[in-house]
């Protein structure tokens, strides 16, 4: 593993779907989405891949857990590549200009911005006793994930190809924990493995939500977008019922 | 100055028979010089090493060892001839005489290595005490030397008082049982120098029903291994079970040739009927390495090793390695999901889990070997007994099974009666050479 980081053609961008639109009800989202990843990847060289995951076969899962096989699809196609950002469909690259490696996937980047000795969050809010490690050997981490108040967010992240990442696949896909129907379906499996196993802890590194994951809210430290920052996930909008509205504001900003 | 102390001190004791040396005036002092300038006394064609004598009896050292016998003594020796380029006046020796620093020294090499015949049998006798010291008789030492090539990379984890006494009465004969297991491990470790750990299996409270009752074995195994850092091999074996060869060590047994005792492939013996490889409609997402029926096949990529009985894995003697994959393995073995949604239906706990870990989680394949049954986990005829005929699963005095494991012996069977019969048999087999052909 480079601790330079990886080269353009050793990032794919993930998104995937069952082809129905979006739940929260934003108006044709691939229409909008795909030229923007893909006018993403191009300027940087960067592979751009979306998957329709009505082609797996996940019996009586939910469609959520399809990312896993989606993400091990893309690192079979892409025999070259190091890391996969798998980014929701509900989410806007808003700057362009930001480079992956140079932002958040070289190491000592990544060990600059990652909290170190910081509590995470209980999934569904409150302390949870898990601190991440002080010191962290980056040569272990494998996957990069922000949280929000409720915990980790599955929304956006990161994962690198490794042995240990081959592992977390079959442990993430238990089908224990699918049988275990959470709320949060495959994101409260992760924060499960991470809460319950400290080599899963190990090879995790927690950055804030602005670097891959920042929020359409405002003046939330941490949280809010701005401008400057890489994307913007439309997360948890069908509260409100505000998706469409949010989505065209964001589109427009860009 | 001397008081005597020197072997050059020839003439000093008084009640001594004079020197039947060449009258010399024997110097004092420890300076060769002066002994090679007495013509006499060169032999050659002898390095001189340790010091004039030899040729008409004149050994100063052997005159104060064999005192009044020395002249018999020497004159019935072979003397060496005098030839006539023997160095002369002037010659110095490169080596001092007193190299050994004198008397002691020098007296049992004389003794030892100046007499061809004495010297052999010296080594024999040396070789022969080394042999039995050190190799055919077991004792500190020798368990110290097994264990410091190679023996302390083992640790047996044995698994004591099991239930301790809490769920049920631990009577005169659990007691019993426990202590033969216990002598019994313990006489193996030390024998090969391995580490023994006896591990207390009692009922705890922060293991109390439903959270994790019984399933500390896991926790054990991660605690050993953090106990035994530089330790490579850990074994666990139940309490209920007796190694019946002794004589047999864990790297001829098993280690030294791994790859030809151990199988990867569970479908050579699969009483779980298992799908092996993983199908391709259940993990689509399988690297070539999983795909593979015998994983990558080499034997460092063995990690834990596991027998099976007639009804799956047998977990009451296994080995795990110490490794980043036995690390994960441990991690995930015990998981509160797993255990919540399934541990009514996981009589056997950790054993069930880890067999539905291997059916479920590709990577566990990877790093998993088996070993027939027999090798290190013979059953008694009471166990698996619904298939009475197997030659796979019992106890065979005739092959010299390994180790007996009496497999749910407490579950009706009398643990105490097994367990004094198969030492008896063990006994009776690894008799000492005299015992079996002498009574």
């Amino acid at each position: 593993h480079d601790p330079r980081g990886p080269k353009p053609n050793e990032i794919v961008l993930l998104a995937a779907s069952d082809g129905k639109g979006h739940n929260g009800g934003i108006d044709n989202i691939l229409a909008d989405v795909t030229p923007n990843r893909q006018e993403y990847a191009d300027l940087h060289g960067y592979h751009y891949l979306f998957i329709n995951i009505t082609k797996y076969n996940i019996g009586n899962a939910r469609p959520v857990w399809a990312k896993l096989p989606a993400i091990v699809e893309a690192f079979n196609l892409f025999p070259e590549a190091k890391w996969v950002w798998w980014l929701d469909l509900d989410a806007i690259i808003m700057t362009p200009t930001v480079e992956l490696t140079a932002h958040i996937l070289a190491q000592d980047v990544l060990r600059e911005k990652m909290k170190k000795g910081v509590e995470m969050n209980k999934s569904g809010g409150g302390r949870s006793g898990i601190i991440t490690s002080k010191n962290p050997d980056m040569g272990n981490i494998d996957i990069i994930v922000a949280q929000d108040q409720n915990g980790l967010n599955a929304g956006s992240f990161f994962i690198r190809r490794s042995e240990f990442s081959r592992i977390l696949i079959d442990m993430w896909s238990e089908p224990l924990f699918i049988r275990e129907n959470w709320n949060g379906q495959e994101q409260d499996a992760l924060w499960h493995l991470v809460k319950e196993h400290p080599t899963v802890l190990e090879h995790l590194a927690l950055v804030s939500q602005r670097q891959i994951n920042a929020y359409p809210v405002n003046n939330v430290a941490d949280m809010s977008w701005e401008s400057g920052d890489l994307v913007v996930h439309i997360a948890g909008c069908w509260v409100k019922n505000e998706c469409n509205d949010q989505w065209k504001k964001f589109m427009g900003r860009r | 100055m001397g008081s005597g102390s020197t072997f050059w001190d020839g003439g000093g004791g008084g009640s001594r028979p004079s020197s039947p040396g060449p009258g010399l005036p024997i110097s004092r002092s420890h300076s060769p010089a002066h002994l090679s300038s007495a013509p006499s006394v060169s032999p050659v064609g002898w390095t001189p090493k340790y010091g004039g004598g030899g040729s008409n009896g004149y050994a100063p050292g052997a005159r104060k060892f064999l005192g009044r016998h020395l002249r018999k003594l020497s004159t019935s020796l072979p003397s060496y001839n005098r030839s006539p380029f023997s160095p002369h006046v002037g010659w110095t020796p490169t080596t001092p005489y007193y190299r050994f620093g004198g008397g002691f020294f020098y007296r049992i090499k004389a003794l030892l290595f100046r007499r061809p015949r004495i010297t052999s049998f010296f080594l024999l006798l040396l070789g022969l005490f080394l042999f039995v010291g050190l190799y055919a008789h077991h004792n500190p030492v020798s368990r110290w030397i097994r264990a410091a090539s190679g023996g302390s990379k083992f640790v047996i984890i044995l698994a004591a008082n099991q239930g301790g006494g809490v769920m049920t009465w631990k009577g005169a004969k659990e007691w019993a049982v426990e202590r033969d297991s216990i002598a019994n491990k313990k006489a193996y470790a030390d024998r090969w120098g391995y580490h023994l750990e006896i591990k207390d299996m009692s009922t705890k409270k922060r293991y109390a029903h439903e959270w994790r009752e019984s399933w500390e074995k896991v926790d054990v195994i991660k605690q050993t291994m953090r106990q035994y850092p530089k330790a490579e091999w850990f074994w666990w074996l139940d309490l209920h079970t007796f190694i019946m060869e002794p004589s047999i060590s864990l790297q001829d047994h098993i280690f030294n040739h791994i790859q030809n005792v151990t199988y990867r492939d569970i479908n050579v013996y699969n009483p779980l009927n298992i799908t092996h490889p993983p199908s391709k409609d259940e993990f689509f997402y399988i690297d070539e390495i999983s795909k593979s029926s015998v994983g990558d096949d080499k034997p460092d990529s063995i990690n834990i090793i596991v027998p099976q009985d007639c009804g799956g894995f047998n977990l009451g003697s296994f080995f795990v390695k110490r490794s980043e994959f036995s690390e994960r393995l441990l991690d995930i073995w015990w998981d509160p999901v797993g255990y919540e949604q399934k541990h009514m239906e996981w009589e056997h706990k950790e054993q069930d889990s880890l067999e539905y870990l291997y059916t479920h989680q590709p990577w566990i394949r990877t790093g998993t070997a088996f070993i027939p049954q027999r090798m290190i986990n013979s059953f008694p005829p009471g166990a698996c007994s619904d298939t009475p005929e197997d030659p796979r699963i019992f106890y065979k005095e005739k092959d010299r099974d390994f180790v007996v494991n009496m497999a749910g012996c407490e579950w009706g069977r009398d643990c105490w009666g097994e367990m004094a019969s198969y030492r008896a048999v063990s006994e009776r087999l690894n008799r000492g050479w005299l015992k079996k052909h002498l009574w």
